[in-house]
C-alpha cells in the first residue's frame, strides 16, 4: 500500500524529467538555424574577416555550444581555439602541408589533406583545399574534353 | 616569389603606366614560352567553343534562373501546343442573350487592336548586340514585342471567339464594351452612394498602360512569361487552375491565352530563358577572337586566358580556369604588366582591377567586353594567389586570412 503512491510519484517524476530534457534537446528551427549562423561567422565559413581569433572567445562560445546541445560545433571551436597552442615546428610543418596540397594534382589526395586539417579545425585551409581540387577536377575534365575534340 | 611580386596593387599599377615598345618587347624575350594549361597548346576555335556549350548545360540555366513549381508548370502550359477543342458549340446558343452578347463581343474585338511586332523590331541592332538586357518588366515597357516571337508570327494572330464564353456567361458591364456616355446619377443613386449602397464602378486596371483589353492583357502576359517573370507565369497558372474549376472568366481568359500560344510559337532555334547571356553571340564575339588572331596563338597564356570557358560565360567560375594557369609559367610583374600592354583603356582598367581585387571583384557591368576583361582579371589574380602560396616562406595571410591565422596564428 505504501509502495503504490511512491510509485505514482516516480513515475510522474521520471516522465517529467524526461520532457525537460526532451523540450531542450529539440530546439526550434529559427533557433537552429540563427546558431549555425553564429558557428559559421564564427569561424569564418562564409568571410574569413568575420572568424574569431581569440581563444577565449572561441572557448566561451564553445560552452555555450555545448550546453545547447551542439557538441560537433562545439567540439570545432574548442579545437580551433586550441589551433593557436601548438608548438611552432608543428605550425611550420602544418604550412608546409598546406603548401603542398595547393601544388598537387591529384585531386583525391588534396581532398584527404583537407580532411585532415577540418579534423585538426582548421576550416579555413581545409576549405580552401577542396576549393583548389574542384578546381582541378574541372580543369581536368575540360582539358580532356578538349583532348577530344581537338 | 618575393613579397615584392606578390604585392597585388603592382598589376594594377601597370595598368595605369603606358608601356613603350621595348618594354613589351622584352617582356616578351623574358616570358616563357611553355604551355601553362593542355587547351592552350592547342588552337582550334571551334572546339573551345563547342566546350562551352558542353560546360553550359541546361540545368546550369534553369538552377540560375530558379522558379517556383507553378511558375515551372505555368511555362510548361505556355509550350503546350495543341489547340483544345471547343467546349460549346456556337450555333447550339441560340437565346436572345447569347445572340447579343455575340454581335457585342465581335464588335469589341474589331475595335481592339493588336499591338505590331514588326514595328518594334530595330533593324540597326545586330543579332547578340544586347546581351544584357533590362528586367522582364522594363523590357515590358519598353518593346512590347517578345525578341523570340518572329516579327511576322504577330500580325498572324487572330483574336478567338470571345462570344463562345460570353454566350455562356451573362453579360456584366465589364465584359460587354459600351460607348462611354455620360450617366447622369439621379439624386437618389447620390444620396445611396454616399452610404455605400449605390452601384460599384468597374475596375479599370492596366497592364503596364497597355490598355485593358483582354487580347492586349493576353498577349503582354505570355510575352512576360517567355521573357522569364514569374509574376505572369503564376498569373497563367492561377487562370488555368481557375478555368479547370470552371470559373467563367477564368474560362474564358484561358482560352485566349492558348490561342494566342498557339498563333505565336517560340522560336526553337534561339531558346532563351530569362536572363541567360546568349554566350553562343558572346563565343562569336569579334573580341573574342581577335585577341588570338592578332597575335597568331603566339602566346600560349594570352590564348588561354582569352579562350578560357570562365571568361566566356558569366555563369562559369573562374577558379578552375586559374587552378589551371597556376600550373604554367610563374606570373610574375613583368608577365603580367605585359599581358596588360595587350589591353587598351576601360578594358585594361577591368583587367587590372579583376586581379587586383580577384576573390571580390564585382561582375557587374553593362558591356559583355568589360564582364570579359574582368574576369580574365580575376583569373589571373587567382592563379597568382595560388602560385604565391605555394612558395616557401611567402605570408599566407596574403591569401586569406583565416587561413593565415589558422597556420601561422597572431605572429
Amino acid at each position: 500500500m505504501i509502495l503504490l503512491p511512491l510509485a505514482i510519484i516516480a513515475l510522474v517524476g521520471t516522465a517529467g524529467v524526461a520532457q525537460h530534457s526532451r523540450s531542450k534537446k529539440a530546439a526550434d528551427p529559427r533557433t537552429l538555424a540563427e546558431r549555425m549562423v553564429i558557428f559559421k561567422t564564427a569561424i569564418g565559413a562564409d568571410d574569413p574577416a568575420t572568424a574569431i581569433k581569440d581563444p577565449a572567445k572561441l572557448r566561451s562560445l564553445s560552452k555555450s555550444f555545448r550546453d545547447e546541445g551542439m557538441i560537433a560545433e562545439a567540439d570545432m571551436l574548442e579545437k580551433r581555439a586550441a589551433l593557436q597552442e601548438r608548438p611552432t615546428e608543428v605550425k611550420e610543418a602544418h604550412k608546409e602541408a598546406f603548401r603542398q596540397g595547393m601544388a598537387a594534382t591529384d585531386p583525391a589526395k588534396v581532398h584527404d589533406l583537407a580532411n585532415a586539417f577540418e579534423t585538426m579545425g582548421a576550416t579555413g585551409a581545409a576549405n580552401n583545399l577542396r576549393k583548389y581540387a574542384s578546381g582541378l577536377s574541372e580543369a581536368t575534365v575540360s582539358e580532356e574534353i578538349n583532348d577530344e575534340q581537338a | 616569389m618575393s613579397k615584392r611580386e606578390d604585392d597585388f596593387g603592382a598589376a594594377a599599377m601597370m595598368a595605369s603606366r603606358s608601356v613603350t615598345a621595348s618594354a613589351l618587347k622584352s617582356a616578351l624575350v623574358t616570358t616563357n614560352a611553355k604551355p601553362a594549361i593542355a587547351i592552350v597548346a592547342k588552337p582550334a576555335m571551334p572546339a573551345a567553343v563547342s566546350t562551352i556549350s558542353a560546360k553550359t548545360p541546361t540545368a546550369v540555366v534553369s538552377a540560375l534562373t530558379t522558379k517556383s513549381a507553378a511558375a515551372q508548370r505555368a511555362a510548361a502550359l505556355i509550350q503546350a501546343e495543341p489547340p483544345t477543342k471547343p467546349k460549346f458549340d456556337l450555333s447550339v446558343a441560340t437565346s436572345p442573350i447569347a445572340k447579343e452578347a455575340g454581335i457585342a463581343a465581335a464588335a469589341h474585338q474589331a475595335a481592339s487592336t493588336i499591338p505590331d511586332a514588326s514595328a518594334q523590331v530595330n533593324p540597326q541592332v545586330p543579332a547578340g548586340a544586347s546581351l544584357y538586357e533590362p528586367p522582364p518588366q522594363a523590357q515590358e515597357e519598353q518593346a512590347p514585342a517578345a525578341p523570340q516571337e518572329s516579327a511576322s508570327a504577330e500580325p498572324d494572330w487572330t483574336p478567338p471567339d470571345t462570344s463562345k464564353a460570353l454566350a455562356l456567361v451573362p453579360p456584366t458591364a465589364a465584359m460587354v464594351p459600351t460607348a462611354p456616355t455620360a450617366v447622369k446619377e439621379s439624386f437618389w443613386s447620390k444620396l445611396l452612394s454616399l452610404f455605400g449602397f449605390g452601384k460599384k464602378k468597374a475596375p479599370t486596371a492596366t497592364v503596364h498602360g497597355e490598355g485593358n483589353n483582354l487580347q492586349t492583357m493576353t498577349a503582354s502576359v505570355v510575352r512576360r512569361a517567355r521573357n522569364g517573370d514569374q509574376n505572369a507565369m503564376a498569373l497563367i497558372a492561377l487562370i488555368r487552375d481557375n478555368a479547370a474549376k470552371g470559373h467563367p472568366r477564368a474560362v474564358e481568359s484561358f482560352e485566349h491565352l492558348k490561342e494566342y500560344v498557339r498563333c505565336n510559337p517560340v522560336d526553337g532555334s534561339n531558346p532563351r530563358i530569362g536572363y541567360e547571356p546568349d554566350y553562343v553571340a558572346l563565343t562569336q564575339a569579334p573580341g573574342t577572337r581577335w585577341a588570338g588572331d592578332a597575335l597568331g596563338y603566339g602566346d600560349p597564356d594570352y590564348v588561354a586566358l582569352t579562350q578560357a570557358p570562365g571568361t566566356r560565360w558569366a555563369g562559369d567560375s573562374t577558379y578552375p580556369d586559374a587552378v589551371a594557369l597556376s600550373h604554367g609559367p610563374k606570373l610574375t610583374n613583368p608577365r603580367i604588366g605585359e599581358f596588360l600592354s595587350r589591353f587598351a583603356g576601360e578594358e585594361q582598367q577591368a583587367v587590372a582591377f579583376g586581379i587586383k581585387h580577384r576573390a571580390h571583384a564585382s561582375e557587374r557591368a553593362k558591356s559583355p567586353k568589360i564582364v570579359r576583361a574582368i574576369r580574365m582579371g580575376k583569373i589571373v589574380g587567382q592563379a597568382r594567389g595560388i602560385q604565391a602560396v605555394r612558395e616557401r616562406g611567402s605570408n599566407i595571410k596574403a591569401f586569406d586570412v583565416n587561413v593565415g591565422w589558422e597556420l601561422e596564428g597572431d605572429e
